[in-house]
């Protein structure tokens, strides 16, 4: 048995009145934007930088290994770049798809599935720097006495450095970007408001949302370049 | 170690090198002595095992059999690691680290080494000077890319002597030089290399740098092989063989006389106005042009070839010292021959 | 342009839109893996004496916007009790999210009586009162291992709405009354005309062969009603349109729409882990949501476009359940 009379009268709060270009859905109702943004904006997009800080730094501990290892014993290349690749180009709901069975509807799953996709660009990006260490330099590394470690931290690392940062910043924007979907499986990220906003339809959330990915994938690329600045200062040195 | 550290002997002993799946050695039973403070080029064409024999030294590539020995010492009694740090190594378009400053690039091996900040400073511009990158302050910081070839190999040369090693190994340090930059370089390099006496085993595939700058020339020929071992001047006028006599070319007897400048004969007593004052036919030098004593005889040669002309007269400094005729030109006596009492 | 969409933001079936069809198959996939290991062997290790918070409970909601907010409600309330939850909004559809509450992926969540019927016990009957709804939705919760807590008074269900001049007009005050009262022009969405309770339906049961249809995109109805261009629309019963637009809410006095109150639906291991506190925050939640409080709460959400979590909260606060 239930009963459905109420058992008084509710308080209805005063939830305010909403301006024409709220009610009207306006491409941009900028009072709204600044309103919401603590709520609606502001946590999606510190979730988001947290999700894809995770993934690229964890696809730059694998990728990194993993391109050293294929650096050190060339036969590896192959097999690992045709796996990693074959990661790459799985579609990212489809991964999303796979993996919910195992690890749920969780952060863990985006992550493996964001992780997934920065391998490849990341191990390409180590392996393609390390090769292109010039010969000559490698040789006269050696030749001067420098041992395994050294020739790879004081030479060979600091040569792919341009390679492997070009690489991080692929794929940090593409993880801004593969991130918003991640909002199908976890209530997190900046593709949360977007989803929401497009099943009721409402311009200022998902053109906000939207922005902010944007601005993010923008702002993340502009410091990976300044960083490649700061630690690669010889390729601005020209005579 | 002390800055000027005298060299020390480097001694082949039948070292030979085979790469595995070749059919011939690369290098063959090799027996090559070069004396401490010599400077030995080693030349021959392109598979002559020229690079395999130097190397084999700083053991970039292995021996297959036989012994290489700096001093008394087999290279094969300490690391490879150890080995090379003791071993001043340039190559073939200075093989700089690009992403190193000039300081950092000659301070790679003192810093391995462990080489306090002061001292390493204190090196880094003495060796700047040495090469003649100065003032220092402007070069320490560059990068290689802000150099020109021939900086860039001067740096090159300070890098493989930073730590005083007793030997030096250099792979065609010059051969990506233009002409003009490469003579300028061989110049330095040969006052630094009479300055600081090391052991120097020099790979080129120019046998004029080979003439120019060998004490001795280690000439090898295919299936690596020794053909000949000698001094330039021996080389030039009595090869081994048919095959040094044609790696030398048919200008050998031109190349003969790059061994001799101008001066050498003018002091030597050969010229002109004493012949002709003993023949009593002084004849006229008219028309002659002047030529440096610093000059080649194959250079003052070239000059009064210019001038059709049948002497030059020398100068030096400004100052006349005689005339040189067509003649002690072109058959000097003894040309060359004193060259070991040249050498620093 | 006004309201456009505001519709459809209220179905009660969600339009699986985007995605979430997506993500639903994967929450089947989950289920298949882990319905496998078995539910009720599950219940014995729960048998330990009950502490707060010793398990989190996880709050599902669907892929609307009143889902959403009771989603939120359930959440903030129980969290405020000072039990760990973790909020899943947007989990999917009917089938989907009952997918997940059966494999454990989900705990508890909102659901609506009528969909029960239909959806999950392919019930085609006209129930005769929310009671009888309800109590044939407790024998599927029942031999699910579901419990079914109090219902809420307000009902989402699909209604015909019509304009209060229009009304006056011809002295309408349930859908019978629609019979003989000449030609007018009824709309609802593509979707809705054929089936028991779309426009086929509405003119079979009352026998309204006067009733001339009008296909609308969803969320135009309000726009089209107000302007006069229809004279009945097809809405949703918690529409926050209803409390602005000068409408009148036809009564189905033949039941054709069912009834469709909405109660927490909690698998009972999970109900177990929850002390009196909970079920009795819930029953006094569940009886304040007045069709007045809801549709206030779903015009916050979906005309001010307040965030369904501060929705939720300020209501909770308001009413001192926080």
């Amino acid at each position: 048995m239930s009963d459905f009379a109420p058992a008084g009268d509710p308080v209805i709060p005063d939830y305010g009145q909403a301006s024409d270009c709220v009610i009207n859905n306006g491409a941009f109702c900028t009072d709204w934007f600044l309103s919401q943004w603590s709520t609606v904006f502001w946590p999606p997009l510190v979730s988001h930088i947290v999700m894809v800080a995770i993934a690229v730094s964890i696809g730059f501990v694998i990728a990194f290994g993993a391109g050293l290892l294929a650096y050190r014993k060339k036969w590896l290349a192959g097999p690992i770049g045709m796996a990693a690749t074959f990661l790459y180009t799985l579609p990212p709901l489809a991964l999303f798809q796979l993996l919910v069975p195992f690890t749920g509807l969780s952060l863990l799953t985006v992550e493996i599935a964001l992780v997934c996709f920065t391998l490849i660009i990341i191990f390409q990006a180590v392996l393609v720097g390390l090769s292109g260490v010039p010969d000559d330099v490698r040789r006269a590394a050696t030749g001067m006495g420098l041992d395994r470690n050294q020739l790879l931290f004081k030479v060979e690392l600091p040569l792919a450095l341009p390679s492997i940062i070009s690489g991080l910043r692929i794929a940090t924007v593409l993880t801004v970007s593969i991130a918003t979907i991640a909002a199908f499986v976890v209530d997190d990220g900046l593709g949360s408001p977007i989803i929401k906003a497009v099943s009721s339809p409402f311009n200022t959330q998902f053109v906000g949302a939207g922005a902010l990915a944007v601005l993010l994938a923008f702002a993340l690329d502009g410091l990976l370049v300044l960083l490649g600045r700061v630690l690669t200062p010889w390729t601005k040195a020209r005579s | 170690m002390t800055q000027h550290s005298t060299g020390t002997s480097i001694t082949f002993d039948r070292a030979t090198k085979t790469y595995p799946g070749a059919a011939v050695p690369a290098l063959d039973a090799l027996d090559l002595e070069v004396e401490a403070g010599e400077l030995v080029c080693l030349v021959g064409p392109s598979g002559g095992g020229k690079t395999t024999a130097l190397q084999l030294v700083n053991r970039l590539v292995d021996l297959t059999s036989g012994d290489i020995r700096i001093g008394d010492r087999s290279i094969t009694d300490q690391s490879a690691i150890a080995l090379r740090r003791t071993i001043g190594y340039a190559i073939q378009q200075s093989g700089l680290f690009p992403h190193y400053t000039v300081a950092d690039n000659i301070a790679t091996v003192p810093v391995v080494l462990g080489w306090d900040k002061a001292r390493i400073r204190t090196r880094t511009a003495e060796l700047l000077e040495l090469v003649g990158l100065s003032p220092v302050e402007t070069w320490l910081p560059r990068y290689p890319a802000q150099l020109s070839g021939g900086q860039q190999q001067r740096v090159g040369i300070a890098r493989a002597l930073a730590a005083d090693p007793p030997v030096m190994l250099m792979d065609e340090p010059f051969g990506a030089l233009d002409p003009i930059t490469r003579v300028a370089v061989q110049d330095e390099f040969l006052a630094i290399h009479r300055a600081v006496g090391k052991t120097t085993l020099f790979v080129t595939h120019d046998i004029d740098e080979a003439i120019k700058m060998a004490d001795r020339i280690a000439i090898l020929k295919p299936g690596g092989k020794l053909a000949q071992f000698d001094t330039p001047a021996n080389v030039l006028s009595d090869p081994a063989d048919d095959f040094v006599a044609e790696f030398l070319g048919a200008e050998r007897g031109l190349k003969r006389l790059a061994l001799t400048t101008v001066g050498e004969i003018v002091t030597a007593g050969t010229t002109g106005a004493k012949a002709a004052t003993t023949d009593g036919a002084r004849p006229s030098t008219t028309g002659w042009p002047d030529v440096e004593a610093t000059m080649t005889l194959r250079e003052a040669l070239s000059v009064v070839s210019a001038a059709r002309a049948d002497g030059a007269i020398v100068h030096s400094d400004g100052s006349r010292l005689g005339e040189v005729s067509l003649h002690d030109l072109i058959a000097p006596p003894a040309a060359g021959e004193d060259r070991e009492g040249v050498r620093a | 342009m006004a309201i456009l969409g505001q519709g459809h933001l209220n179905r009660r079936q969600a339009l699986t839109g985007l995605g979430r069809g997506l993500l639903g198959l994967g929450a089947l996939g989950a289920a298949g893996a882990s319905l496998s290991g078995c539910t009720s062997s599950q219940q014995s290790d729960l048998t330990g004496p009950k502490k707060k918070g010793r398990r989190p409970i996880t709050v599902g909601s669907k892929g609307f916007a009143e889902s959403w907010i009771t989603g939120e409600l359930y959440a903030q309330g129980l969290r405020n009790l000072g039990y760990t939850v973790d909020l899943k909004t947007n989990v999917g559809s009917s089938d989907i999210i009952n997918t997940a509450l059966l494999s454990g992926q989900i705990d508890l969540y909102p659901e609506y009586t009528g969909v029960m019927l239909v959806t999950f016990m392919g019930e085609d009957k006209l129930m005769d009162s929310a009671q009888q709804t309800f109590d044939l939705a407790q024998t599927w919760a029942e031999d699910n291992q579901v419990t079914m807590l109090r219902a809420t008074p307000f009902e989402n269900k699909n209604a015909v709405a019509v304009r209060k001049d229009f009304a006056d007009k011809h002295d309408l005050q349930t859908m019978s009354d629609l019979k003989g009262i000449g030609a007018f022009t009824y709309s609802t969405y593509p979707d809705n005309v054929t089936g028991a309770q779309g426009y086929e339906g509405i003119v079979d049961t009352y026998d309204l062969k006067n009733m001339k249809l009008k296909t609308l995109s969803i969320g135009l109805n309000y726009q089209a009603i107000e302007r006069g261009e229809i004279d009945a629309a097809d809405v949703f019963t918690t529409d926050p349109q209803l409390l602005r637009s000068d409408l009148v809410v036809l009564d189905d006095d033949k039941k054709l729409f069912g009834f469709q109150n909405v109660v927490p639906l909690i698998r009972d291991d999970a109900f177990a882990e929850l002390d009196d506190d909970a079920s009795e925050f819930l029953d006094t939640l569940q009886s304040l949501l007045t069709l007045d409080a809801i549709q206030a709460m779903n015009e916050a959400s979906a005309i001010n476009r307040l965030d369904p979590a501060n929705v939720a909260e300020m209501f909770l606060d308001e009413n001192g359940l926080m």
